[in-house]
């Protein structure tokens, strides 16, 4: 089983490799949009500050929607999904794989690029520690949570914006807690619990997301 | 409803009284049909009548609104590990990628339906389907015919599949192709495989000894 899923592992990123458009645009949208504010706003550190929790997550939390109609669509488009679904190995892995690769193209590129954009609104090392860490946690909730949405909304008419309309209420807990512990951590105080609660969250979405994930697949395709 | 049976040899799949419904109105209504080891059943039917819904209700890809399946005289699980391992399905779109070469292409599907295919086996498939030549160009550039004889690039890797369902397999091929295919199907029905196959060509494996199963379903063709 676990060679299956790094089979399917290998096979995403080698696509994904030969696609690099679909994720690296998903790194150039959050490096402009993040860089936007600082250039649209008046100079003042303290502000830039203030508002750098909520843009930094925000620019994260879209860019990672910008690569999610991907996930299941080419496959489903040019009939390999079927072959997939008729694996041996159960489907939840496949959801499992495709999540992983998501998230490895388009969400660790937003956890490195991070730490640099955030040099731009001046925040302290605790905050860019805390940013840092929370998007580790938060990326891979959102591409589990993404992936679920993708998969319910495949086939459907204007399905990428029924996708982000179904998927960004649902980031809501995350941009919180994400945004939260960047807040607290400039503010001086400890970041561990929004961090923990992430931790947590991102824990359920693992144990939970793959196996709705498969439900979704088999509706969306029948 | 037509029903095809096979009297004469026993049953290895069994359908009762299957039924299937699109946008509210039944396509397929209690059909029943046997299918034996060593023999090929001919769907036929107009466009919309249902052949690839009831191929993709015998793969497990749609579930089964009414009646039942049996494989060896045992209800059949569509979503057991058995089962998939047995099964070989194609369907119309090829599920090939465009980004990959033919060589990837088949390695990646043979990797992923949980078989092991060693680099040689690979390549002397493409050598017999005739794409060695292009083993090394990715798959969007070659040919409709070529992109068909290597979505049927399966069938010649040496796994033992119990059960074929194959969507419209002569579709786009050239003559030689299309006998090339035939003579692969004769060899695996020898082998005692079942298939099940939709064409809308008027080609048959075994011209004397497949069943046909007309498919009209009750309210006429889905549209």
């Amino acid at each position: 089983m676990a060679r299956h899923f790094l089979h399917l592992l290998r096979r995403e990123l080698l696509l994904g490799w030969r696609h690099a458009a679909d994720w690296a645009g998903a790194a150039a949208f959050f490096v402009i949009v993040a860089s936007l504010f600082p250039f649209g706003m008046d100079a003042d550190p303290a502000s830039l500050r203030a508002i750098a929790p909520g843009v930094l997550w925000t620019a994260a939390l879209l860019a990672s929607l910008l690569a999610l109609p991907h996930i299941f669509s080419a496959d489903h488009a040019d009939g390999s999904l079927d072959q997939l679904m008729l694996a041996p190995q159960p489907l939840a892995l496949l959801v499992l794989g495709k999540v992983w690769a998501h998230w490895l193209m388009c969400g660790l590129p937003l956890v490195l690029l991070a730490p640099l954009l955030a040099l731009q609104f001046d925040l302290n090392g605790d905050a860019i520690q805390a940013l840092a860490l929370s998007l580790l946690l938060g990326t891979p909730i959102l591409s589990q949570i993404g992936a679920l949405g993708a998969a319910l909304v495949l086939g459907a008419r204007g399905g990428s914006v029924v996708l982000a309309l179904m998927v960004l209420p649902l980031y809501l807990p995350v941009l919180v807690f994400g945004a939260g512990a960047v807040a607290t951590a400039q503010a001086g105080q400890s970041a561990d619990a929004p961090l923990l609660l992430l931790a947590a969250l991102c824990l359920g979405a693992m144990a939970t997301t793959p196996w709705a994930g498969a439900a979704a697949l088999r509706i969306s395709t029948e | 409803m037509s029903t095809a049976t096979r009297p004469s040899a026993p049953a290895r799949l069994q359908a009762h009284r299957l039924g299937l419904q699109r946008g509210g109105k039944p396509l397929i209504e209690a059909l029943s049909f046997e299918l034996a080891a060593g023999r090929a059943l001919h769907l036929q039917g107009d466009n919309g009548s249902g052949k690839t819904s009831l191929l993709r209700l015998i793969a497990g890809l749609a579930p089964l609104q009414a009646g039942h399946l049996l494989w060896d005289g045992a209800r059949a699980q569509p979503q057991s590990e058995a089962w998939r391992r047995s099964l070989l399905y194609t369907a119309h779109a090829a599920a090939l990628k465009g980004e990959f070469t033919p060589l990837e292409n088949l390695r990646w599907q043979a990797r992923l339906s949980g078989h092991a295919a060693p680099e040689r086996e690979l390549r002397d498939t493409l050598q017999r389907l005739g794409l060695h030549g292009a083993a090394r160009s990715p798959v969007r550039v070659l040919s409709q015919g070529q992109k068909k004889r290597l979505s049927l690039a399966a069938l010649f890797l040496p796994f033992k599949r119990e059960l074929l369902l194959l969507d419209e397999p002569f579709d786009a091929l050239d003559h030689a192709s299309i006998e090339l295919i035939r003579q692969r199907l004769r060899e695996l029905l020898a082998q005692g495989a079942s298939v099940i196959y939709t064409s809308h060509q008027a080609q048959s494996l075994q011209p004397a000894d497949d069943a046909v199963l007309v498919l009209k379903p009750p309210h006429g063709p889905l549209h």
